[in-house]
Protein backbone atom coordinates (compact mmCIF):
# COMPACT_ATOMS: atom_id res chain seq x y z
CA UNK A 1 0.00 0.00 0.00
CA UNK A 2 2.69 2.44 1.00
CA UNK A 3 4.71 1.52 -2.04
CA UNK A 4 1.76 2.32 -4.29
CA UNK A 5 1.46 5.74 -2.66
CA UNK A 6 5.13 6.37 -3.40
CA UNK A 7 4.66 5.41 -7.04
CA UNK A 8 1.55 7.53 -7.34
CA UNK A 9 3.07 10.70 -5.91
CA UNK A 10 4.93 11.93 -9.04
CA UNK A 11 1.81 11.46 -11.15
CA UNK A 12 -0.33 13.30 -8.63
CA UNK A 13 2.22 16.11 -8.35
CA UNK A 14 2.37 16.46 -12.13
CA UNK A 15 -1.41 16.52 -12.47
CA UNK A 16 -1.70 19.06 -9.69
CA UNK A 17 0.91 21.36 -11.23
CA UNK A 18 -0.82 21.18 -14.59
CA UNK A 19 -4.20 21.80 -12.97
CA UNK A 20 -2.84 24.89 -11.24
CA UNK A 21 -1.31 26.22 -14.45
CA UNK A 22 -4.58 25.93 -16.30
CA UNK A 23 -6.75 26.71 -13.29
CA UNK A 24 -8.79 23.58 -13.77
CA UNK A 25 -8.30 21.71 -10.51
CA UNK A 26 -12.05 21.21 -10.15
CA UNK A 27 -12.21 19.53 -13.54
CA UNK A 28 -9.19 17.34 -12.81
CA UNK A 29 -10.69 16.37 -9.50
CA UNK A 30 -13.82 15.22 -11.34
CA UNK A 31 -11.74 13.38 -13.95
CA UNK A 32 -9.81 11.49 -11.29
CA UNK A 33 -12.97 10.65 -9.38
CA UNK A 34 -14.52 9.35 -12.58
CA UNK A 35 -11.48 7.21 -13.38
CA UNK A 36 -11.40 5.85 -9.84
CA UNK A 37 -15.04 4.87 -10.06
CA UNK A 38 -14.74 3.09 -13.42
CA UNK A 39 -11.56 1.29 -12.35
CA UNK A 40 -13.23 0.01 -9.21
CA UNK A 41 -15.59 -1.94 -11.50
CA UNK A 42 -14.66 -5.58 -11.05
CA UNK A 43 -15.03 -6.65 -14.69
CA UNK A 44 -12.82 -3.83 -15.89
CA UNK A 45 -10.19 -4.50 -13.22
CA UNK A 46 -9.81 -8.04 -14.55
CA UNK A 47 -9.22 -6.66 -18.00
CA UNK A 48 -6.76 -3.98 -16.85
CA UNK A 49 -4.66 -6.42 -14.85
CA UNK A 50 -4.54 -9.02 -17.59
CA UNK A 51 -1.00 -9.04 -19.04
CA UNK A 52 -2.28 -10.54 -22.30
CA UNK A 53 -4.25 -7.40 -23.12
CA UNK A 54 -2.10 -5.14 -25.26
CA UNK A 55 -1.58 -1.49 -24.37
CA UNK A 56 -3.26 -0.48 -27.59
CA UNK A 57 -6.52 -2.30 -27.04
CA UNK A 58 -6.59 -1.18 -23.41
CA UNK A 59 -6.01 2.38 -24.50
CA UNK A 60 -8.83 2.14 -27.05
CA UNK A 61 -11.16 0.64 -24.47
CA UNK A 62 -10.42 3.33 -21.91
CA UNK A 63 -10.95 6.02 -24.54
CA UNK A 64 -14.32 4.62 -25.49
CA UNK A 65 -15.46 4.33 -21.88
CA UNK A 66 -14.40 7.82 -20.97
CA UNK A 67 -15.63 9.45 -24.18
CA UNK A 68 -17.34 12.70 -23.34
CA UNK A 69 -16.47 12.45 -19.65
CA UNK A 70 -12.91 13.72 -19.76
CA UNK A 71 -11.17 16.39 -21.83
CA UNK A 72 -8.16 15.99 -24.11
CA UNK A 73 -5.63 16.50 -21.30
CA UNK A 74 -7.39 13.87 -19.24
CA UNK A 75 -7.28 11.53 -22.21
CA UNK A 76 -3.55 12.15 -22.57
CA UNK A 77 -3.03 11.39 -18.91
CA UNK A 78 -5.02 8.19 -19.30
CA UNK A 79 -2.93 7.19 -22.30
CA UNK A 80 0.24 7.77 -20.33
CA UNK A 81 -1.02 5.63 -17.49
CA UNK A 82 -1.90 2.83 -19.89
CA UNK A 83 1.51 3.09 -21.55
CA UNK A 84 3.30 2.87 -18.20
CA UNK A 85 0.91 0.15 -17.03
CA UNK A 86 0.01 2.18 -13.96
CA UNK A 87 -3.78 2.22 -14.19
CA UNK A 88 -4.05 0.56 -10.79
CA UNK A 89 -2.45 3.65 -9.23
CA UNK A 90 -5.42 5.86 -10.10
CA UNK A 91 -7.16 5.67 -6.69
CA UNK A 92 -3.92 6.65 -4.96
CA UNK A 93 -3.26 9.43 -7.46
CA UNK A 94 -6.76 10.77 -6.80
CA UNK A 95 -6.19 10.64 -3.05
CA UNK A 96 -2.85 12.44 -3.16
CA UNK A 97 -4.21 14.96 -5.67
CA UNK A 98 -7.08 15.78 -3.31
CA UNK A 99 -4.61 16.18 -0.46
CA UNK A 100 -2.51 18.62 -2.54
CA UNK A 101 -5.62 20.50 -3.54
CA UNK A 102 -6.85 20.74 0.04
CA UNK A 103 -3.47 21.99 1.20
CA UNK A 104 -3.36 24.58 -1.56
CA UNK A 105 -6.85 25.85 -0.81
CA UNK A 106 -6.08 25.88 2.90
CA UNK A 107 -8.69 23.51 4.21
CA UNK A 108 -8.48 20.12 5.85
CA UNK A 109 -10.69 17.08 5.43
CA UNK A 110 -11.63 15.88 8.89
CA UNK A 111 -13.54 12.75 9.77
CA UNK A 112 -15.53 13.18 12.94
CA UNK A 113 -16.98 10.14 14.67
CA UNK A 114 -19.60 11.02 17.26
CA UNK A 115 -21.70 8.86 19.52
CA UNK A 116 -24.76 11.00 18.79
CA UNK A 117 -25.93 13.20 15.94
CA UNK A 118 -24.78 16.84 16.18
CA UNK A 119 -27.33 19.61 16.47
CA UNK A 120 -26.96 22.41 13.92
CA UNK A 121 -25.47 24.92 16.37
CA UNK A 122 -23.37 22.22 17.99
CA UNK A 123 -21.90 21.33 14.64
CA UNK A 124 -21.08 24.94 13.87
CA UNK A 125 -19.49 25.48 17.25
CA UNK A 126 -17.49 22.28 17.03
CA UNK A 127 -16.21 23.06 13.56
CA UNK A 128 -15.12 26.54 14.75
CA UNK A 129 -13.25 24.93 17.64
CA UNK A 130 -11.57 22.45 15.34
CA UNK A 131 -10.52 25.24 13.01
CA UNK A 132 -8.92 27.04 15.91
CA UNK A 133 -7.14 23.91 17.09
CA UNK A 134 -5.89 22.75 13.69
CA UNK A 135 -5.21 26.25 12.35
CA UNK A 136 -6.99 25.52 9.08
CA UNK A 137 -10.45 25.60 7.60
CA UNK A 138 -12.04 22.23 8.10
CA UNK A 139 -14.33 20.19 5.94
CA UNK A 140 -16.20 18.05 8.45
CA UNK A 141 -17.49 14.63 7.58
CA UNK A 142 -19.56 13.40 10.50
CA UNK A 143 -20.29 9.72 11.11
CA UNK A 144 -22.37 8.44 13.99
CA UNK A 145 -20.66 5.57 15.80
CA UNK A 146 -22.57 4.21 18.78
CA UNK A 147 -19.64 2.07 19.92
CA UNK A 148 -17.87 5.22 21.17
CA UNK A 149 -20.46 5.34 24.04
CA UNK A 150 -20.08 9.13 24.31
CA UNK A 151 -17.98 12.06 23.13
CA UNK A 152 -16.24 12.49 19.78
CA UNK A 153 -13.23 11.14 17.96
CA UNK A 154 -11.61 13.40 15.37
CA UNK A 155 -9.41 12.04 12.63
CA UNK A 156 -7.51 14.52 10.45
CA UNK A 157 -5.15 12.52 8.26
CA UNK A 158 -2.76 10.78 10.63
CA UNK A 159 -3.73 12.91 13.58
CA UNK A 160 -6.34 11.58 15.95
CA UNK A 161 -7.94 13.52 18.79
CA UNK A 162 -9.70 11.01 20.96
CA UNK A 163 -12.27 12.56 23.28
CA UNK A 164 -14.58 9.56 23.36
CA UNK A 165 -15.66 7.64 26.42
CA UNK A 166 -14.44 4.45 24.79
CA UNK A 167 -10.95 5.92 24.30
CA UNK A 168 -10.87 7.18 27.86
CA UNK A 169 -11.88 3.79 29.21
CA UNK A 170 -9.09 2.17 27.23
CA UNK A 171 -6.69 4.82 28.52
CA UNK A 172 -7.83 4.14 32.06
CA UNK A 173 -7.44 0.40 31.61
CA UNK A 174 -3.83 0.96 30.65
CA UNK A 175 -3.17 3.36 33.51
CA UNK A 176 -4.50 0.89 36.05
CA UNK A 177 -2.32 -1.96 34.91
CA UNK B 1 -4.74 -15.99 38.28
CA UNK B 2 -2.04 -14.07 40.09
CA UNK B 3 -2.74 -10.83 41.93
CA UNK B 4 -0.34 -8.09 40.88
CA UNK B 5 1.16 -5.80 43.51
CA UNK B 6 -0.47 -2.85 41.71
CA UNK B 7 -3.94 -4.27 42.25
CA UNK B 8 -4.41 -3.17 45.85
CA UNK B 9 -7.70 -1.28 46.10
CA UNK B 10 -6.18 1.81 47.72
CA UNK B 11 -3.66 2.09 44.93
CA UNK B 12 -6.41 1.68 42.34
CA UNK B 13 -8.46 4.37 44.08
CA UNK B 14 -5.53 6.76 44.05
CA UNK B 15 -4.92 6.11 40.39
CA UNK B 16 -8.57 6.76 39.55
CA UNK B 17 -8.44 10.02 41.51
CA UNK B 18 -5.39 11.20 39.66
CA UNK B 19 -6.60 9.96 36.29
CA UNK B 20 -6.40 12.61 33.61
CA UNK B 21 -9.61 12.64 31.61
CA UNK B 22 -8.47 15.12 28.96
CA UNK B 23 -8.92 14.38 25.28
CA UNK B 24 -5.95 12.52 23.97
CA UNK B 25 -4.30 13.62 20.73
CA UNK B 26 -1.93 11.32 18.92
CA UNK B 27 -0.85 10.19 15.48
CA UNK B 28 -2.08 6.92 14.10
CA UNK B 29 -0.99 4.56 11.37
CA UNK B 30 -1.91 1.19 9.93
CA UNK B 31 0.19 -1.95 9.82
CA UNK B 32 0.93 -2.87 6.20
CA UNK B 33 3.10 -5.93 6.69
CA UNK B 34 4.60 -8.01 9.47
CA UNK B 35 7.75 -10.02 8.80
CA UNK B 36 9.63 -11.66 11.67
CA UNK B 37 9.05 -8.89 14.16
CA UNK B 38 9.72 -6.14 11.62
CA UNK B 39 6.57 -4.15 10.88
CA UNK B 40 5.87 -1.68 8.10
CA UNK B 41 3.36 0.99 9.01
CA UNK B 42 1.51 3.31 6.68
CA UNK B 43 0.95 6.81 8.02
CA UNK B 44 2.54 7.96 11.28
CA UNK B 45 3.85 11.06 9.52
CA UNK B 46 5.06 12.56 12.79
CA UNK B 47 6.96 9.57 14.18
CA UNK B 48 10.44 10.26 15.55
CA UNK B 49 13.52 8.13 15.10
CA UNK B 50 13.60 5.66 17.97
CA UNK B 51 10.10 6.58 19.12
CA UNK B 52 8.05 4.10 21.09
CA UNK B 53 5.01 2.94 19.14
CA UNK B 54 1.99 1.35 20.71
CA UNK B 55 0.56 -1.75 19.06
CA UNK B 56 -2.70 -3.44 20.03
CA UNK B 57 -2.49 -5.91 22.90
CA UNK B 58 -0.20 -3.79 25.10
CA UNK B 59 2.79 -4.38 22.85
CA UNK B 60 5.37 -1.74 22.09
CA UNK B 61 7.74 -1.21 19.22
CA UNK B 62 10.47 1.15 18.15
CA UNK B 63 10.32 3.26 14.97
CA UNK B 64 13.56 2.92 13.03
CA UNK B 65 13.06 3.45 9.30
CA UNK B 66 11.37 6.75 8.63
CA UNK B 67 10.34 6.82 4.99
CA UNK B 68 8.09 9.15 3.10
CA UNK B 69 4.94 7.06 3.12
CA UNK B 70 5.76 4.43 5.68
CA UNK B 71 7.63 3.72 8.88
CA UNK B 72 9.62 0.58 9.57
CA UNK B 73 9.49 -0.54 13.17
CA UNK B 74 10.62 -3.42 15.31
CA UNK B 75 8.28 -5.06 17.77
CA UNK B 76 9.63 -5.53 21.27
CA UNK B 77 8.47 -8.88 22.47
CA UNK B 78 5.98 -11.19 20.88
CA UNK B 79 4.54 -10.17 17.51
CA UNK B 80 2.27 -13.11 16.73
CA UNK B 81 -0.92 -11.22 17.50
CA UNK B 82 -0.09 -8.25 15.25
CA UNK B 83 -1.54 -8.42 11.77
CA UNK B 84 -2.08 -6.30 8.69
CA UNK B 85 -4.61 -3.53 9.24
CA UNK B 86 -3.97 -3.05 12.96
CA UNK B 87 -3.73 0.52 14.16
CA UNK B 88 -0.50 1.80 15.66
CA UNK B 89 -0.24 4.86 17.87
CA UNK B 90 2.65 7.22 18.43
CA UNK B 91 3.44 7.72 22.10
CA UNK B 92 5.64 10.78 21.70
CA UNK B 93 8.35 9.16 23.79
CA UNK B 94 11.76 7.98 22.67
CA UNK B 95 12.33 4.41 23.81
CA UNK B 96 13.81 4.68 27.28
CA UNK B 97 14.84 2.40 30.09
CA UNK B 98 14.77 3.19 33.80
CA UNK B 99 18.17 3.98 35.31
CA UNK B 100 19.41 4.80 38.79
CA UNK B 101 20.43 3.33 42.10
CA UNK B 102 17.09 1.52 42.47
CA UNK B 103 18.22 -1.00 39.89
CA UNK B 104 21.00 -2.30 42.14
CA UNK B 105 20.30 -5.78 43.38
CA UNK B 106 17.65 -6.41 40.75
CA UNK B 107 17.25 -8.68 37.77
CA UNK B 108 15.71 -6.86 34.82
CA UNK B 109 14.99 -7.69 31.21
CA UNK B 110 16.40 -5.75 28.30
CA UNK B 111 13.73 -3.05 28.61
CA UNK B 112 14.31 -2.52 32.31
CA UNK B 113 11.26 -4.43 33.51
CA UNK B 114 11.93 -6.42 36.68
CA UNK B 115 11.82 -10.19 36.24
CA UNK B 116 12.83 -11.20 39.74
CA UNK B 117 9.36 -10.85 41.28
CA UNK B 118 10.46 -8.20 43.79
CA UNK B 119 7.95 -5.58 42.69
CA UNK B 120 8.23 -2.43 40.62
CA UNK B 121 11.49 -0.52 40.34
CA UNK B 122 11.14 2.80 42.15
CA UNK B 123 13.06 5.14 39.93
CA UNK B 124 12.14 8.43 38.36
CA UNK B 125 15.05 8.70 35.96
CA UNK B 126 15.11 7.19 32.50
CA UNK B 127 17.69 7.21 29.77
CA UNK B 128 17.15 6.76 26.01
CA UNK B 129 18.32 3.47 24.55
CA UNK B 130 19.81 4.95 21.40
CA UNK B 131 22.45 7.42 22.44
CA UNK B 132 26.07 7.97 21.60
CA UNK B 133 28.54 6.69 24.16
CA UNK B 134 31.25 9.12 25.29
CA UNK B 135 34.35 8.91 23.10
CA UNK B 136 37.89 8.09 24.12
CA UNK B 137 38.84 11.74 24.63
CA UNK B 138 35.91 12.49 26.90
CA UNK B 139 36.68 9.56 29.17
CA UNK B 140 39.06 9.70 32.09
CA UNK B 141 42.30 7.90 31.47
CA UNK B 142 42.85 4.54 33.11
CA UNK B 143 44.93 5.14 36.23
CA UNK B 144 44.11 2.43 38.72
CA UNK B 145 43.48 -1.29 38.58
CA UNK B 146 40.38 -3.27 39.40
CA UNK B 147 41.12 -6.20 41.66
CA UNK B 148 39.38 -9.19 40.15
CA UNK B 149 40.26 -11.35 43.12
CA UNK B 150 42.05 -13.91 40.99
CA UNK B 151 45.74 -13.71 41.88
CA UNK B 152 47.05 -14.95 38.56
CA UNK B 153 45.03 -12.42 36.53
CA UNK B 154 45.66 -9.50 38.91
CA UNK B 155 49.39 -10.20 38.85
CA UNK B 156 49.99 -11.00 35.20
CA UNK B 157 47.32 -9.16 33.24
CA UNK B 158 45.72 -6.54 35.52
CA UNK B 159 42.54 -4.92 34.31
CA UNK B 160 42.31 -1.15 34.60
CA UNK B 161 39.30 0.73 35.90
CA UNK B 162 37.27 1.86 32.90
CA UNK B 163 39.00 -0.59 30.64
CA UNK B 164 37.25 -3.23 28.58
CA UNK B 165 38.37 -6.78 28.83
CA UNK B 166 37.18 -9.63 26.72
CA UNK B 167 36.89 -13.05 28.33
CA UNK B 168 36.95 -15.62 25.61
CA UNK B 169 37.28 -19.37 25.68
CA UNK B 170 35.73 -22.72 24.92
CA UNK B 171 32.59 -23.73 26.73
CA UNK B 172 32.83 -25.09 30.23
CA UNK B 173 36.25 -23.52 30.79
CA UNK B 174 35.10 -21.06 33.46
CA UNK B 175 34.36 -17.76 31.75
CA UNK B 176 31.27 -17.21 33.88
CA UNK B 177 33.24 -18.25 36.97
CA UNK B 178 35.82 -15.50 36.33
CA UNK B 179 33.08 -12.92 35.83
CA UNK B 180 31.17 -13.98 38.95
CA UNK B 181 34.37 -14.06 41.03
CA UNK B 182 35.20 -10.58 39.82
CA UNK B 183 31.76 -9.30 40.82
CA UNK B 184 31.98 -10.88 44.26
CA UNK B 185 35.39 -9.33 44.84
CA UNK B 186 33.98 -5.81 44.27
CA UNK B 187 31.93 -6.06 47.46
CA UNK B 188 32.54 -2.99 49.61
CA UNK B 189 34.75 -1.19 47.08
CA UNK B 190 31.96 1.00 45.69
CA UNK B 191 32.29 -0.43 42.20
CA UNK B 192 28.92 -1.23 40.66
CA UNK B 193 28.70 -4.29 38.48
CA UNK B 194 26.31 -5.09 35.67
CA UNK B 195 26.02 -8.66 34.49
CA UNK B 196 24.46 -8.77 31.04
CA UNK B 197 23.34 -12.24 30.01
CA UNK B 198 22.35 -12.44 26.38
CA UNK B 199 20.62 -15.41 24.86
CA UNK B 200 21.18 -17.59 27.90
CA UNK B 201 18.84 -20.02 29.53
CA UNK B 202 16.84 -18.73 32.48
CA UNK B 203 18.26 -21.51 34.61
CA UNK B 204 21.86 -20.40 34.08
CA UNK B 205 20.90 -16.83 34.94
CA UNK B 206 19.17 -18.08 38.10
CA UNK B 207 22.36 -19.94 39.00
CA UNK B 208 24.44 -16.77 38.72
CA UNK B 209 21.92 -14.82 40.80
CA UNK B 210 21.96 -17.51 43.51
CA UNK B 211 25.75 -17.55 43.61
CA UNK B 212 25.91 -13.77 43.94
CA UNK B 213 23.25 -13.73 46.66
CA UNK B 214 25.11 -16.41 48.61
CA UNK B 215 28.15 -14.14 48.78
CA UNK B 216 26.14 -10.98 49.40
CA UNK B 217 27.26 -9.49 46.11
CA UNK B 218 23.82 -8.62 44.74
CA UNK B 219 23.78 -5.29 46.61
CA UNK B 220 26.14 -3.72 44.11
CA UNK B 221 25.06 -5.71 41.06
CA UNK B 222 22.46 -5.33 38.34
CA UNK B 223 21.60 -8.30 36.17
CA UNK B 224 20.24 -7.61 32.72
CA UNK B 225 18.86 -10.77 31.21
CA UNK B 226 17.75 -11.03 27.61
CA UNK B 227 16.58 -14.60 27.42
CA UNK B 228 16.03 -16.48 24.22
CA UNK B 229 12.31 -16.36 24.85
CA UNK B 230 11.83 -12.61 24.47
CA UNK B 231 13.21 -12.14 21.01
CA UNK B 232 16.09 -10.67 19.14
CA UNK B 233 15.07 -7.04 19.43
CA UNK B 234 15.29 -7.10 23.19
CA UNK B 235 18.71 -8.65 22.82
CA UNK B 236 19.71 -5.75 20.62
CA UNK B 237 18.58 -3.41 23.37
CA UNK B 238 20.51 -5.37 25.96
CA UNK B 239 23.65 -4.92 23.91
CA UNK B 240 23.17 -1.18 24.22
CA UNK B 241 23.15 -1.49 27.96
CA UNK B 242 26.69 -2.82 27.81
CA UNK B 243 27.85 0.66 26.92
CA UNK B 244 26.99 2.18 30.26
CA UNK B 245 28.60 -0.38 32.47
CA UNK B 246 31.64 -2.43 32.96
CA UNK B 247 31.59 -5.36 30.63
CA UNK B 248 32.14 -8.43 32.68
CA UNK B 249 31.25 -11.03 30.17
CA UNK B 250 30.69 -10.89 26.48
CA UNK B 251 27.69 -12.84 25.29
CA UNK B 252 28.56 -16.43 25.76
CA UNK B 253 26.36 -17.80 23.06
CA UNK B 254 26.23 -15.50 20.12
CA UNK B 255 23.83 -16.89 17.64
CA UNK B 256 24.07 -15.56 14.13
CA UNK B 257 20.35 -15.05 13.88
CA UNK B 258 20.30 -12.84 16.93
CA UNK B 259 22.96 -10.34 16.09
Amino acid sequence: MSELATLARPYAAAVFKRAKETGSSGKWSKTLAFLTSILSEQSLAVFVNNPKVSNESLSNLMREISEGQIDSEGANFLKLLVQNRRLNLVPHIAKIFEAYKAEDEGYLDVDVYAAYEFSKEGRKEFSAKLEKRLGKKVNMNVTVDKSLIGGVLVRAGDKVIDGSVKGQLQHMQKALQ
Amino acid sequence: MQLNPSEISDLIKKKIEGFDLGAEAHTEGTVVSVTDGIVRIHGLSEAMQGEMLEFPGNTYGMALNLERDSVGAVVLGSYQHISEGDTVKCTGKILEVPVGEALLGRVVDALGKPIDGKGAIETTETSPIEKIAPGVIARQSVSQPVQLGLKSIDAMIPVGRGQRELIIGDRQTGKTAIAVDAIINQKGTGIKCIYVAIGQKRSSIANVVRKLEEHGAMDHTIIVAACLRIGRIAIHCALYRLRDGRILQRPRRRRADHL
